[in-house]
């Protein structure tokens, strides 16, 4: 995306959703667990975009990058519709060669209407699994932004990082960020 | 309108090295430095996009025996065959400079609009066609390509004086001899130049100051440029090799600075960063990485037909696949016209393609689907 996301929201910070707070499982087993957000359902529907609310979304940079954590300890990682829509036609991604991942550094670069933005990274951690249905066709974020997952990352500290005051996933906030978004790009 | 910055930089470079002219806006970027950049090359060029393979795109072989260099840039858009007839214009931005809208669209159709005030002043009606070329009656006059570099968002475009037919024709990577001769038409068809619309094109010192007026008005309020040094190539030997240092742009170079009026602060002193040591060494950082063998080598989107974009929505493609070659023109985005290289004639399925939506997948699935049924015609 060119233009930021809005500054840094201010108020408390959130709290993680029971559901999805990191579960060591076993003694001396690092990988992290995440159940699946649970309760969560439904879709957030802002200005004709559909934002599915069993995910997060990270906000920074005008990122518009939307995160799931699945079993298994992973987190799938895609672009949302608002950027889906905004960007115009995907036509080629491309990931950087390191397998990690930092938390709002660039995991690669996408292009898009002739414009090249990067793909912001939500999490800290390693990239486990890139989607290469969607690396060879990126379009498919266009026809389906929230099931054309990019890529996959084991997170070094979920629980941490999903409480970044950039990382959005209740209604109101989500809302309210999508409208500021929206009230950019008409300029 | 109010912007988070105190000046934008204008580097006003009346002429400078092939590879510096791409050099300079990345290392910008990189530096986080806005500015406004007028240039034209020294040397002719071939430039590809991020999305594209250099291999896949340029007749290598064709531009190292004619000394035309070939760089793959950060930024998007396809293609691009640059020489002397052109006035490259790239703007850096911060991305959270508030002037900076979200959305691509939105990013060229506000920064393009001093170029096309540019042709429009000159009496063309100059029209954006979405979301970055500029045409004039239907043909393109400015090509565009934007990205993020660093933390800036970069505009690059350019204003065609003139243009070498012919040159394009020949840097670009041709299947065969039809699809060359193709795409020598349609480019003759799809580009034009301010020679072609004016007769008399105007000097290149009335060129760069619309355009310096156009983003000024854009940008903020202006002070008119009190001090710029003499601009090359006018001037001494040494000076013009200065200004055309690619590698090392060191000492005075031409540059001024346009200044934002603050709310409040009358004229504001803008301080000032002239094209410093820094931004000439970041230009060498870039030049390491940017010619890098890896860099240059990268295949970026594979794709098993030849495709040269005209311009907006105009094709030209050659697909070899289920024992065909199809040469197609796709015009407004549909398919305006279809031969197979490999049988004379207009019969065939082929020709039903002729009107449909260019769609590339469509057509290879298409052929296929028919190549396994055993219908050839």
């Amino acid at each position: 995306m060119v233009g930021e996301g809005p500054k840094k929201r201010e108020g408390p910070r959130r709290s993680v959703p029971m559901g999805l707070r990191a579960r060591r499982e076993g003694r001396g087993n690092k990988e992290q667990r995440v159940a699946p957000a649970r309760g969560r359902r439904g879709v957030l529907k802002v200005g004709g975009l559909r934002f599915p609310l069993d995910r997060f979304y990270y906000a920074r940079r005008g990122a518009h990058v939307w995160l799931k954590p699945e079993r298994g300890g992973v987190v799938r990682i895609g672009l949302d519709s608002f950027l889906a829509r905004t960007a115009g036609h995907m036509n080629y991604i491309a990931l950087g060669p390191g397998e990690t991942a930092r938390q709002g550094r660039s995991l690669g670069s996408f292009e898009s209407a002739k414009f090249v933005s990067r793909l912001i990274s939500p999490l800290s951690g390693r990239v486990v699994e890139v989607n290469q249905k969607v690396m060879r066709d990126p379009r498919l974020i266009n026809r389906s932004p929230y099931d054309a997952w990019i890529l996959a990352i084991r997170p070094e500290r979920l629980e941490r990082e999903l409480s970044s005051p950039d990382i959005l996933s209740e209604p109101e906030a989500l809302k309210s960020w999508i409208l500021e978004e929206m009230r950019k790009a008409e300029g | 309108m109010s912007c988070e910055v105190d000046f934008l930089l204008l580097l006003d470079i009346p002429r400078m090295r092939w590879d510096a002219t791409q050099l300079v806006y990345h290392a910008l970027g990189r530096l986080g430095i806005e500015a406004l950049v007028l240039t034209r090359t020294i040397e002719p060029y071939v430039c590809v996009g991020f999305s594209q393979g250099i291999s896949a795109e340029v007749d290598i072989e064709y531009c190292r025996r004619n000394r035309i260099g070939v760089f793959r840039r950060e930024i998007g858009g396809g293609t691009v065959f640059i020489d002397k007839n052109q006035l490259l214009v790239q703007l850096v931005l911060r991305r959270d400079n508030p002037a900076v809208p979200a959305g691509q669209n939105n990013f060229f159709r506000k920064f393009l609009s001093p170029i096309l005030e540019v042709y429009r002043g000159l009496g063309l009606e100059a029209e954006l066609r979405p979301p970055c070329d500029v045409l004039v009656k239907g043909r393109k006059i400015s090509g565009t390509g934007g990205g993020e570099v660093g933390e800036c968002a970069v505009l690059a475009t350019n204003l065609l004086v003139d243009f070498n037919i012919d040159r394009m024709t020949r840097v670009l990577r041709c299947p065969g001899v039809e699809f060359r001769r193709a795409l020598r038409n349609s480019l003759e068809r799809n580009i034009t130049t301010l020679r072609a619309e004016l007769g008399t094109p105007p000097p290149w010192s009335v060129l760069r100051r619309l355009v310096r007026e156009g983003y000024a008005n854009l940008l903020g309020a202006l002070e008119e440029p009190g001090s710029a040094p003499p601009l090359a190539p006018g001037g001494t030997g040494t000076e013009r090799r200065k200004y055309r240092g690619g590698g090392r742009m060191r000492g005075a170079i031409p540059f001024y600075q346009i200044r934002r009026r603050k709310s409040g602060e009358g004229d504001g002193a803008a301080g000032g960063s002239p094209l410093t040591e820094a931004i000439a060494e970041e230009m060498e950082r870039v030049r390491m990485e940017l010619f890098s063998k890896k860099w240059l080598g990268d295949q970026g989107a594979k794709k098993s037909f030849r495709e040269v974009k005209v311009r907006e929505l105009n094709y030209l493609v050659q697909f070899d696949c289920a024992g065909t070659e199809l040469l197609l023109e796709v015009v407004e985005g549909r398919i305006a016209s279809v031969k197979n290289l490999r049988r004379a004639g207009p019969e065939g399925w082929w020709s039903g393609l002729v009107g449909l939506d260019y769609c590339p997948e469509e057509i290879i699935n298409i052929a296929t689907r028919i190549a396994g049924n055993g219908s050839g015609r």
